[in-house]
């Protein structure tokens, strides 16, 4: 067997920061910059501050700005700017205090709730609940009552009702990466389960737990001044709260007084909000949708001659029929993706053709465009994905120039789709009846009993032996083998021309996969359909393949008959998947063999224990 | 399902006694000796032995519990220590104000946030998407009472299209009942209709990445079929944010009442939390978790018949 | 022959669906591996086949049977205990993606068993480079992260990991059945030249007889939770005596027509007549 190269170095990689990449957002930058002036001026308040924040000077009661007090005074006399500056410390102090707490509570809570599950979660997740039900202002006025309106402990309290916020998002986080496997294999090298939660847990909830402690400060701001607002906390610190309660009482006549403290919280919470959804933008929460200029100026370079960041402009594979014999014909397919480095062409004009009866393999490996290039065929791409081509006819007629609605009606009537994964192809919210009969009653215009008996008709065909009980089944209830024969019949049950099976057996289990694999060949013939199977197998090509086209990188490097690509391989790739099948190298008996007299002693060289 | 529906009932009356509990006593802590924030401080020693002895603070605290409990259990509240009324008088007067401010906050928040969260789900990128980005930003954080400063300034004081305070009762007028209730259901409901759209929006985009929305389209269901089905899946998220917000809301409307004068529980609240009114104070707790309750188990079994794995749990 | 490095008698293992639901994963199974040996264990989905690795690993508790490795009996083995066996039992998963942590750098990876095992910084970094050699990977991986690397140089990774205490014993779970065929190939190709370099035992799992055969000295086959055939991988793979082995061997298409359309028919002769 051949030896692949081993390189001694690595290509170098461009890492750019999360500080770095989060810079580049000119909304992000302007809420950081805002926020840190907010922190500067509570920092530096007693420096900043022109006056003493309580002192009391009758002359600027409900003083318009002027006379060295920028923004007026208040309705008690005192200086606003000075107030403000001091409400910041007031503020921020809060805030902290209590995203501390929530922080405290909720993630070590969620994250061994997460990773223990079982009854820690359980108890844990029930007092989140419980803690989330609990009118919290009703709670709060009760403790600011009772502590002799004690701030600190206040806003602790508040930050108790923030933890569920945190503890969700943890748990929801440590659950998910709990399932992943090098958890497991950190407990077989011997980790400890507090170190596991320390290191890799802790890593893994540490960028949404950020996020959710810039959307928390917000919110904890927002309802500490509603707190103060209510006449909660000491006379003698200022308060933002506290300075719109006094503007309030005072708004019709003295409107300004109200408007300070507004703006500086408001100021301060959108600045907190910005930074938090332009970071959650950066690890990708929400997901950004490439908009139609986008997909356009895809469009626009893939259709091109000559581009300069696309340089292979040849078209790969070639036709066998003649268009009016084909049921399937693709000319000069390219799918390009917009990404931030610009266009990604993962399919780069390809050629091909099948006939009624006629069953083609797309074959190659991951990466190697077989599947873009079947959902560019059904028109089916993700979301971002943009095909052009010279032409693509289905059972005989150009449809590349069609509208998407017009392509949209050649599903299900003229061309097929069996996918891969058999249980996430159902609709789980759907029994089985459901979805087999709606395509069948709004598509092909059946009445409901004639649909439902279609169904039934269909489903025993494609082999199920109770269609009763599977018919009446949501999708979780039935087996994954179950389920890619009632995804064929769904497929199958509007008689298309062309069926498109993207690697219809590889989620199977092997003797599953030898049945559907018959199966797909009898409703083939029956049918008279062409079928197009994308796959990775040359198992499944020597199967139930005609013709076969070889793809690497985008680009047909082989097509022809299968007895002839096996016999004679025209392409080095193409020997080079064939002869990586296992059938018929040697076993390891075999290699022993080889190797044993060479070596006497099996492991006897590296003795380092 | 029954197994379920009863699973759920009891989870939420063990959840209403718990809370109850746990503020009956944080109230006794936190307040303790009621009788200066009472009866003020000019009060001698006699007057506070016997207002305690009226109000049976004498007792131990567990007693006053079971006695608290026990009656709340058939509905009776006891009376205020105050004012010596019954405390299910005030709440019957006082809880329908805030639960109308509420109520409309939570339909609104439910049938815009979802017009445009289904809107913003099948144009992804387009302006509405981007605007409400935007805006789920800054009013997801911005405080309810903070927004209604701002909504009576403008609409009250400065056009008068709304009254700026008060309340008339819809058995007084039901026009006059819905703009009494308009500006305070709207300054809350602003962030929780955000906060609905954006949950559904990604919900939506979320369930379209899914395998079997393609294979749904590769059947040839229309537009609107597949989006029925789409939007089915993505519910459950926007319903249990929906719920979620109810609770906040409740919160909110406290704080917000006091900007409106709106004689809701928010008043109320401050007010027996200043004195230490503590029948009152736990008369208002069982009755917003009460509702807090309710509406979860309705946010059960919706998600139950959207989901049929629910079901099964 | 001295007594195997590994010896299973009737395993049994459960997990609990719901509350009163059972489901039994394993039924009594019995396997042995030798040092310096590789046994196989094939079966489709469901058939229990990693439930017995996971088992071994401690990572899904035991109801009834006996666990021995080199003559101690580890079948509850569990805190300080299991902890203990990590020197000597190691693991390879399947998916290349998610057996590595994203926000560690392969440097980070590969020390944390010795970390936590008390080795030094310093001769930490020295069998880090020592493991990445021998897995034929740059020694300035180190400063990488997982996701800058392919599937197969991941799964290179991976096994370096494992490799790092010396174990005795590595399971190795559906190790290349995510790779890409021509990675496929060289990945066993590892895995067979570190067992001579190290002499380290392998019980290896699989659904892919193909792969199987390749690497391993002997296979069992297992079906709904029980060994249906155990013997030397040539036998097997070549005279299965159970028909569910049988009907697996020609159920898995092979890379030649012709080949292929006489496997089908005699598939389809034992299907019929089942």
């Amino acid at each position: 067997m051949t030896t692949a190269p081993f390189p001694t170095t690595l290509a170098p990689v461009r890492r750019i920061s999360l500080l770095r990449r989060y810079l580049r957002r000119p909304l992000g930058v302007v809420a950081l910059v805002v926020l840190l002036l907010v922190v500067a001026a509570a920092v530096l308040a007693p420096w900043l501050a022109p006056f003493d924040p309580n002192f009391v000077t009758f002359k600027i009661v409900h003083a318009d700005p002027g006379n060295g007090h920028l923004l007026g005074g208040d309705s008690a006399g005192r200086d606003i700017l000075s107030r403000l500056l001091y409400g910041a410390r007031t503020t921020l102090y809060g805030a902290v205090i209590t995203c501390v707490a929530g922080l405290l509570l909720g993630v070590p809570a969620g994250v061994s709730a997460g990773y223990f599950g079982g009854a820690t979660d359980r108890i844990c997740s029930w007092i989140s609940d419980a803690l989330q039900s609990i009118p919290g202002m009703i709670v709060l006025l009760v403790v600011a009552a009772g502590t002799g309106q004690s701030f600190p402990v206040l806003m602790v309290a508040l930050g108790v009702f923030m933890a569920p916020g945190y503890y969700r998002i943890s748990r929801a986080r440590a659950m998910a990466v709990r399932k992943e496997p090098y958890i497991d294999a950190a407990r077989v090298a011997g980790v400890t389960n507090p170190r596991v939660l320390r290191t890799h847990m802790m890593r893994a909830v540490y960028a949404p737990i950020v996020v959710q402690t810039a959307l928390t400060a917000g919110i904890a701001i927002g309802m500490q001044a509603g707190l103060q607002f209510l006449g909660i906390g000491s006379a003698s610190t200022p308060s933002w709260g506290q300075m719109m309660n006094d503007g309030f009482n005072t708004m019709l006549t003295y409107p300004k007084i109200l408007l300070w403290p507004s703006i500086a919280l408001g100021v301060t919470i959108a600045a907190l909000a910005f930074i938090g959804s332009t970071l959650a933008d950066l690890i990708s929460i929400r997901a950004e949708q490439p908009n139609r200029r986008a997909r356009a100026r895809v469009r626009q370079a893939l259709a091109a001659p000559a581009a300069a960041d696309l340089p292979d402009r040849e078209t790969s594979g070639s036709h066998v029929h003649a268009i009016e014999d084909c049921a399937l014909r693709v000319e000069n397919l390219r799918v390009g993706y917009a990404t931030n480095n610009g266009i990604k062409e993962v399919v780069s004009g390809v050629s091909l053709d099948a006939a009624p009866g006629e069953v083609l393999g797309i074959v190659g490996e991951s990466g190697s465009g077989k599947t873009q290039t079947s959902f560019a065929v059904l028109d089916l791409l993700p979301s971002g994905g943009t095909a052009v081509a010279d032409g693509i006819w289905i059972s005989g007629r150009e449809v590349s120039k069609l509208s998407s609605a017009d392509r949209a009606a050649l599903l299900g009537r003229s061309i097929g789709y069996v996918p891969q994964e058999p249980l996430s192809n159902l609709d789980p919210c759907y029994t089985i009846e459901h979805q087999l009969v709606e395509p069948l009653r709004h598509v092909h215009g059946l009445s409901k009993a004639d649909a439902r008996a279609r169904a039934r008709e269909v489903l025993v065909r494609v082999g199920i032996t109770d269609p009763e009980r599977v018919l009446g089944s949501y999708p979780h209830q039935i087996s994954g083998g179950m389920a890619q024969r009632v995804l064929i019949a769904g497929a199958v049950s509007g008689r298309p021309s062309v069926l498109v099976a993207d690697e219809p057996t590889t989620a199977l289990d092997v003797t599953v996969q030898a049945e559907v694999l018959e199966l797909l060949r009898e409703l083939q013939q029956e049918y008279g359909m062409a079928l197009v199977i994308v796959t990775h197998n040359f198992g499944v090509v020597a199967d139930i393949c005609d013709r076969v086209v070889v793809m690497k990188d985008g680009r047909i490097v082989e097509t022809g008959l299968v007895e002839q690509i096996f016999r004679a391989p025209a392409h080095p790739y193409t020997a080079e998947l064939i002869s990586a099948s296992l059938d018929d190298v040697a076993g390891r008996d075999e290699l022993d063999q080889g190797w044993a007299p060479a070596h006497a002693v099996a492991g006897g060289e590296d003795d380092a224990r | 399902m029954l197994s379920f529906i009863a699973k759920r009932l009891l989870s939420g009356i063990l959840l209403l006694i718990v809370v109850c509990s746990g503020t009956f006593f944080l109230a006794f802590v936190a307040i303790g000796d009621p009788t200066p924030g009472l009866l003020g401080n000019s009060a001698t020693a006699a007057q506070r032995d016997a207002l305690r002895a009226k109000i049976g603070y004498d007792r131990p605290v567990l007693t006053q519990f079971w006695d608290w409990i026990s009656h709340a259990a058939t509905g009776d509240f006891g009376t205020s220590w105050r004012s010596f009324q019954p405390v299910g008088d005030q709440l019957a007067l006082r809880v329908p104000v805030t639960l109308s401010v509420v109520v409309f906050a939570t339909l609104l928040a439910a049938v815009i946030g979802v017009a445009v969260g289904i809107a913003c789900g099948l144009r992804p990128g387009g302006l509405l998407d981007r605007g409400l980005k935007l805006a789920s930003v800054v009013l997801f954080a911005l405080p309810g009472f903070w927004v209604s400063l701002v909504l009576v300034t403008w609409f009250a004081i400065e056009l008068r299209w709304f009254p700026a305070i008060g309340y008339v009762s819809p058995e007084v007028s039901v026009s006059g009942w819905l703009s009494s209730i308009t500006l305070p259901s709207v300054s809350l409901a602003l962030g929780a209709i955000v906060m609905v759209g954006e949950q559904l929006r990604n919900g939506f985009l979320q369930v379209n990445n899914q395998d079997f929305v393609r294979t749904l389209r590769a059947r040839g269901l229309s537009k609107r079929r597949v989006t029925t089905h789409v939007l089915r899946n993505a519910s459950p998220s926007a319903l249990t944010v929906l719920a979620l917000m109810f609770v906040g809301l409740l919160g909110g409307a406290i704080v917000v009442e006091i900007v409106f004068n709106l004689p809701g529980i928010g008043s109320l609240t401050q007010s027996s939390s200043q004195i230490g009114d503590i029948p009152v104070l736990m008369g208002l707790t069982a009755v917003t978790v009460v509702f807090v309750v309710l509406v979860n188990f309705l946010l059960d079994l919706v998600l139950g018949w959207v989901n049929p794995k629910v079901r099964e749990r | 022959m001295t007594a195997p490095l590994l010896d299973v008698q009737d395993l049994v293992v459960d997990y609990r669906l719901a509350r009163k639901v059972r489901f039994r994963a394993l039924k009594g199974v019995s396997i042995s591996v030798g040092a310096g040996e590789c046994v196989g264990l094939v079966g489709e989905s469901g058939s229990g086949k990693s439930t017995l690795g996971r088992a071994l690993l401690g990572l899904t508790p035991v109801e009834s049977g006996r666990i021995t490795f080199d003559g101690e009996d580890i079948t509850h083995a569990r805190g300080a205990a299991r902890r203990r066996l990590a020197n000597d039992i190691q693991v390879v998963f399947q998916d290349p993606y998610g057996s590595l942590d994203p926000t560690m750098t392969v440097g980070e990876v590969l020390a944390e068993p010795l970390e936590v095992a008390g080795t030094s910084r310093a001769q930490a970094r020295a069998v880090v480079a020592e493991m990445l050699d021998r897995v034929r990977l740059p020694g300035d991986s180190v400063h990488r992260y997982p996701s800058e690397f392919s599937g197969g140089q991941r799964q290179r990774i991976a096994i370096a990991r494992a490799l790092v205490r010396r174990p005795r014993l590595i399971v190795c779970d559906e190790p290349v059945s995510a790779l890409d065929l021509t990675t496929q190939a060289t990945i066993l190709d590892l895995f067979i030249d570190l067992q001579r370099e190290t002499g380290v035992s392998y019980l290896f799992v699989s659904h892919d007889l193909g792969v199987v055969r390749r690497v391993c000295h002997r296979v069992s086959v297992m079906y709904h939770g029980e060994i249906v055939e155990s013997g030397p991988t040539h036998q097997v793979t070549h005279e299965p005596s159970h028909p569910y082995t049988r009907r697996l061997l020609l159920a898995a298409p092979v890379a030649d027509p012709a080949r292929q359309a006489e496997r089908r028919a005699a598939w389809l002769g034992l299907r019929d007549s089942a």
